[in-house]
């Protein structure tokens, strides 16, 4: 008895002494086959995203209405459309549409599917603030962050996976496996949140693609400015599920500034937004 | 087994009295190598452990898993040959042959929270052992008569089971955790007839049957250190406690003065002990293509009572040796070395009424094909073991015993 425990507390204490070494991650554990993809792979990927986001979607819209207001929601999908012209991912149609909601958010949906709430519109006080809140949302969707989260993958269709699955009798295991990711991505929208980087990734790139459309830079902290001075049941989930705005705010003024973004004029699209929030639904 | 040794002390006014019989997993801690990676790899997995697997070798190891729900499950076939030589003096050897088909691991392992969850099924040892022998015309004990037959008919069914929960969590990017709490069932049935007939026209005959069962508990705590990105250390620790067991031995005979034996029942509750085991493994991530992986594993000396008897065990240290190889990113070879050995004392010259003694070493291989969500495993394995057995008690009569194992297994793994 004695050997093995004078043993092990060696190797913990050899164990913690080496903590003070460089960080380890695990990325020599994946195997060569793991990264290993065709064509068809690439394909099947992205024709589940799609799937996989349409489900999403139709969650969402079971909890907030849709706002019929066909004018303002063809204006959101002008705007949309504009900013995610200069992401990475022409392979998806993005599709923008307001919610009813007194609360202030947004949400993505894999595949595309992009809502924003009534309140966080009243809120806006420009076209580049919509244009930011919905780049962050494109951001989101082209970094396939909740796709990466839950590991939303396509069908293999190779003989030997059929038969891995005949097998391992995993046919029936997919099924319910895809209706919890699907709870769980509503789940993250809702409740969870993505990962703290994930949303500092959006409000970067979302940055990056408002500002390459033409609109002004600083929409965004504007924006969220006078988010931050609303403490209420409107915020609450908004609050919950992305970092403090503070630090936002910090990540935001500091990439404006190391780029030198703050130089560049941009449009506001004011009067044309104005006109939009007219045709709202009293 | 010490309800056997009752019996085979009855017998003693026998012509012929068996000595206890093992079941399969009384004296070796590697019998069924668990897992499609491991399995091809010797077992060695301790340091590896980042699929399904892992929930058996160290649940650590799972916290690495890389898709977020993943089945495996091996279906294999198992075949065993044992030759006891000179068994009845003569170049008249025993053999036994073994033969069983059946899944022995299912796990599937998802993300939960910080952690990642896990369920696994692995049946570790399993024998399905038939002997079906006549011999004819060999000197007997008794002076100046010969053994004109002897039929010895044994059938022995012995599986242990485990299946159970698992959690595994990163400590940080260095360190992780796991914890499997198996639910541990083993199911034993042997019954063994023997027929004699002497030259002088006596006869013997002997019927003996023994059913045991038996439920505990195998916890296994893991620890998985990565000190640096391609290597990995991998420790377990885990013991078997058995929380309840039946045993029951029933024996009738007729000795050759004529006296006969009804049948007699032995019943005991008295449980099985194992020792403490401790597995520690080292894998080196040479690329995304070659894995090196060594394991060794410790079980403690121990002893324990049993049905009025002490059960002694040595300690025991096996070694495994594994590498992984890629030839493309479809597939996938690997190979792998094992020890086995007895946790029996050898038997010398003047021993009497020990238990078998053999020693077992191995080598698997695998192939694996892979696609995007799935992976099709073919492996075998095959063992080879010798030593010593003393079939008959109250002698030092002790019989070279030559045994072989193969495996041969389909595996599939599916991520959804």
């Amino acid at each position: 008895m004695k050997t093995p425990i004078t043993f092990i507390s060696a190797l913990l204490a050899a164990g913690l002494a080496w903590q003070t070494a460089a960080a380890a991650p695990q990325s020599a554990r994946v195997r060569v086959s793991e990264s290993h993809y065709t064509l068809a792979n690439l394909q099947g990927d992205m024709e589940a995203e799609i799937t996989f986001g349409r489900d999403v979607a139709a969650r969402i819209l079971g909890q907030l209405k849709l706002l019929d207001a066909p004018e303002v929601n063809q204006y959101l999908n002008l705007v949309g459309n504009a900013v995610a012209l200069h992401g990475n991912r022409p392979e998806i149609t993005f599709r923008f549409a307001l919610v009813q909601s007194d609360t202030i958010n947004a949400y993505a949906a894999p595949g595309g599917y992009i809502f924003v709430t009534t309140g966080a519109f009243a809120l806006m006080q420009d076209e580049s603030e919509l244009a930011a809140v919905l780049a962050h949302e494109v951001a989101h969707i082209n970094q396939r962050h909740i796709v990466e989260a839950l590991h939303i993958r396509g069908s293999d269709d190779a003989p030997e996976a059929g038969l891995a699955r005949l097998v391992g009798g995993a046919t029936d295991t997919a099924r319910v496996a895809f209706t919890q990711a699907v709870d769980k991505a509503v789940e993250i929208l809702f409740e969870a949140g993505l990962q703290q980087a994930d949303e500092f990734e959006a409000d970067r790139l979302g940055l990056v693609s408002a500002t390459l459309a033409g609109y002004d830079p600083e929409a965004l902290p504007r924006y969220l400015s006078r988010l931050e001075k609303i403490q209420d049941a409107k915020t609450a989930v908004l609050y919950k599920t992305h970092p403090p705005l503070a630090e936002r705010q910090r990540a935001i003024a500091a990439m404006l500034d190391n780029e030198g973004l703050r130089r560049l004029p941009g449009a506001s699209g004011l009067s044309r937004f104005n006109d939009m929030k007219g045709k709202l639904p009293q | 087994m010490n309800c056997t040794k009752k019996m085979a002390g009855l017998g003693a006014a026998l012509v012929f009295s068996l000595a206890g019989t093992a079941g399969a997993d009384e004296y070796h801690y590697t019998n069924i190598l668990i897992g499609d990676r491991a399995s091809g790899m010797g077992g060695a997995h301790t340091a590896v452990s980042d699929e399904p697997s892992g929930l058996y070798y160290n649940p650590a190891g799972i916290a690495y898993a890389r898709t977020s729900n993943l089945s495996a499950s091996v279906n294999a076939y198992n075949a065993t040959h044992t030759t006891y030589k000179n068994a009845l003096g003569g170049s008249r050897d025993w053999t036994r042959s073994s033969s069983s088909l059946l899944p022995n691991f299912f796990g599937i392992v998802q993300p939960l929270g910080k952690g990642v969850i896990g369920f696994s099924y692995a049946v570790p040892d399993t024998i399905i052992e038939d002997q079906d022998q006549v011999f004819g015309n060999f000197p007997s004990a008794l002076p100046g008569i010969d053994v004109t037959s002897y039929t010895i008919n044994f059938n022995q069914n012995d599986t242990t089971y485990k299946f159970g929960p698992s959690y595994a969590q990163d400590i940080n990017e260095q360190w992780s955790w796991g914890m499997t709490l198996y639910y541990h069932y083993r199911d034993l049935q042997r019954i063994q007839n023997e027929y004699v007939i002497l030259s002088d026209g006596r006869r013997q005959w002997t019927n003996s049957y023994l059913q045991s069962s038996e439920h505990g508990f195998q916890p296994i705590l893991g620890l998985m250190w990565s000190p640096t990105q391609r290597l990995a250390v991998g420790l377990t620790l885990s013991q078997t406690l058995i929380t309840s067991s039946t045993t029951t031995a029933q024996l009738a005979q007729e000795s050759i003065t004529g006296t006969s034996t009804p049948p007699t029942q032995y019943r005991t509750g008295d449980e099985r002990e194992f020792p403490l085991q401790l597995r520690l493994g080292v894998a080196y991530f040479q690329s995304d293509r070659l894995l090196l992986a060594a394991d060794i594993i410790h079980n403690q000396a121990y002893d324990y009572d049993y049905g009025g008897g002490k059960v002694k065990r040595e300690a025991v240290t096996d070694i495994a040796l594994g590498v992984e190889y890629y030839i493309t990113g479809t597939l996938a070879l690997r190979g792998g070395f094992y020890t086995s050995y007895a946790n029996t004392p050898d038997i010398g010259s003047t021993a009497v009424n020990y238990e078998e003694h053999v020693d077992f070493i191995g080598f698997t291989g695998s192939i694996s094909r892979y696609t995007r969500n799935s992976s099709l495993t073919f492996g075998l394995g095959y063992g080879i073991g010798s030593g010593h057995a003393q079939l008959f008690a109250n002698t030092t009569n002790r019989q070279d015993v030559d045994s072989t194992a193969l495996t041969a297994y389909l595996s599939t793994s599916y991520s959804y």
